[in-house]
C-alpha cells in the first residue's frame, strides 16, 4: 500500500481505488464502509461530503442529473485518504453536472477545480482571477503534481 | 433450533445492519469457470445481478498451536484463477457469495429501513441456499463438500448522533471498559479501536469481536462499527451439524453482545428479554 512519490497513470485510477477499498471488501462483509481510525478529523469531514453526495436526489440540478457516480465517489474518497495530508488545505466538494464531482480549492484570486468524471477520470484547472493557468484533461494522481498545487493555495 | 433462541436476550430494534452465514470447504476441484454461470442460471430469478471479487483467504481457527488463527492465501497450481463470484437479489438486501472453497450467505441494510430478518428467518434461508448448493454440485458430479470452518458474524453500526458522540465514547457503549479518573493526565480517547476473541467451550472455535471507528459509504455517516464473528469447525459436513454448529455461534454472538454493551445502550436498542 506505498503510494507516496509514485506517480500513477490516468488508467491505474481504478486500480488504486480498489485498493483502498479491499481491505474491507477482503472479508465476508457485504456492506460498504471507509475505516477512519487513522485519519485526522478533518479528513473525515471531507470523506463525510463525499459520501453524502449519494444522497442527493434524482435531478438534483433541475437538468435531469443523477447524483454522482460511485466511481467519482471512490476516486474521491481515494485522493483524499491517499493524497492529501493532514495540515494540506481542504477542498470544498462541489456535486456537478452529469454525475460527477468537483474538489475545489480558492486561496484570494488563486483557484485550483479538480473534476472527477462519473468514469472516474480527472480534469485540473488553475486559475488566477479570470486568467486559466494551467488546464490537464488528462489529470493522473501524481503526488509531485498534488502536492505543488496544494502548495499554490496554501 | 427453537431451544436455543428461548433464553437468548432480545431488542426490539438492534443496531445490525448484516448477518453473515457461511462455511468454509476443501476447494472443489471440479468446480469450474463454467460452474459459476451454471449455478447461477438456477437462481438467478431470485439473484438476477452478480459481481466478480477477489478471493477470501482460508481461515482456519486452530488450538493447542503457536498461532491461533491462521489465514491462508491459496493459488491452486492448475485450475482456473482464483475468484468469488457475488449473486445479488433485486433489492440489493440478500446476497450468495460463491469459490471454489466458499459458500457464504449474506443480509444486509441498504436504505436503514429494512426489517432485520431475525435468526429464525435466516438460518432457514441459509438452509434452502445450501440445499440448492449442494444438489446443483451433486447434478454436476462434483464432489460433496467437506467442510471444515463454519462462521456467522453479525455487524452491528452505532450511530453517533443516536447513541454517542465522538468516536472515543466507549465507556457508554462497552461494559469492559471504564473512564480514565478525572484527575489524571490523559483527556478522554479520540478514537477507540480494539480486538477481542474468546474461546468457544470444547475447542468448537472462538468469538472474535472488532469495534472500529467507521465511515458508512452509503450515507457518510460516522458509525461505530461492532462485528462479532464465531468461526469454529462443525462435528461433520451433514447439513444438521453446521445448522448446530450456526446455534452455537449464534448464542455466543447474542449472549456476547449483550454482556459487552451497557444497560443504557440496551435501552437505546429496546431490551424486552
Amino acid at each position: 500500500m506505498t503510494y507516496a512519490g509514485v506517480a500513477v497513470s490516468d488508467s491505474d485510477v481504478m486500480h488504486a481505488t480498489d485498493e483502498v477499498f479491499e481491505l474491507e471488501n477482503r472479508s465476508t462483509q457485504w456492506s460498504e464502509v471507509v475505516s477512519v481510525f487513522d485519519l485526522s478529523f478533518r479528513k473525515i469531514e471531507v470523506l463525510k461530503s463525499l459520501l453524502a453526495m449519494q444522497s442527493l436526489s434524482e435531478n438534483w440540478d433541475s437538468y435531469g442529473s443523477q447524483p454522482p457516480s460511485t466511481t467519482a465517489i471512490d476516486v474521491g474518497c481515494t485522493f483524499v485518504i491517499r493524497y492529501l495530508l493532514d495540515d494540506d488545505p481542504m477542498p470544498r466538494i462541489i456535486p456537478v453536472s452529469g454525475s460527477g464531482i468537483q474538489l475545489a480549492w480558492k486561496k484570494q484570486d488563486k483557484e485550483i477545480t479538480l473534476d472527477i468524471f462519473p468514469d472516474g477520470r480527472l480534469e485540473y484547472v488553475k486559475s488566477c482571477g479570470d486568467e486559466i493557468i494551467e488546464v490537464d484533461e488528462q489529470f493522473a494522481l501524481d503526488w509531485g503534481k498534488i502536492r505543488s498545487f496544494l502548495d499554490w493555495v496554501r | 433450533m427453537s431451544g436455543h433462541l428461548q433464553n437468548l436476550p432480545e431488542y426490539a430494534s438492534p443496531p445490525v445492519i448484516e448477518t453473515v452465514l457461511g462455511v468454509q470447504f476443501n476447494p472443489l476441484r471440479d468446480f469450474q469457470i463454467p460452474h459459476f454461470g451454471l449455478f447461477w442460471s438456477r437462481i438467478r430469478e431470485q439473484y438476477p445481478s452478480f459481481e466478480i471479487q477477489p478471493p477470501l483467504g482460508r481461515i482456519f481457527e486452530q488450538f493447542g498451536q503457536k498461532n491461533s488463527r491462521k489465514d491462508v492465501f491459496v493459488r491452486f497450481e492448475e485450475g482456473p484463477p482464483d475468484f468469488r463470484c457475488w449473486f445479488k437479489d433485486q433489492q440489493q438486501t440478500h446476497l450468495i457469495q460463491v469459490q471454489r472453497d466458499r459458500f457464504i450467505v449474506n443480509w444486509r441494510k441498504v436504505t436503514g429501513d429494512e426489517v432485520y430478518p431475525r435468526y429464525g428467518q435466516f438460518r432457514p434461508r441459509f438452509q434452502t441456499e445450501w440445499d440448492q448448493f449442494c444438489e446443483f454440485l451433486e447434478t454436476e458430479k462434483i464432489a460433496t463438500p467437506q467442510v471444515n470452518q463454519c462462521e456467522i458474524t453479525y455487524v452491528n453500526h452505532l450511530e453517533g448522533e443516536k447513541e454517542f458522540k465522538p468516536f472515543g465514547d466507549a465507556k457508554r457503549i462497552y461494559t469492559l471498559w471504564s473512564e480514565l479518573p478525572a484527575e489524571g493526565f490523559l483527556p478522554s480517547p479520540e478514537a477507540v479501536r480494539f480486538n477481542i476473541r474468546f474461546l468457544l467451550p470444547d475447542q468448537k472455535g472462538r468469538m472474535h469481536v472488532f469495534s472500529e471507528p467507521k465511515l458508512r459509504s452509503r450515507d457518510g455517516k460516522e458509525v461505530l462499527q461492532l462485528t462479532l464473528t464465531c468461526r469454529g469447525t462443525p462435528l461433520s459436513s451433514t447439513r444438521e451439524d453446521i445448522l448446530d454448529w450456526f446455534d452455537l455461534g449464534h448464542e455466543w454472538i447474542v449472549r456476547g453482545f449483550t454482556q459487552l454493551t451497557t444497560n443504557e445502550m440496551h435501552q437505546i436498542w429496546g431490551r424486552t428479554r
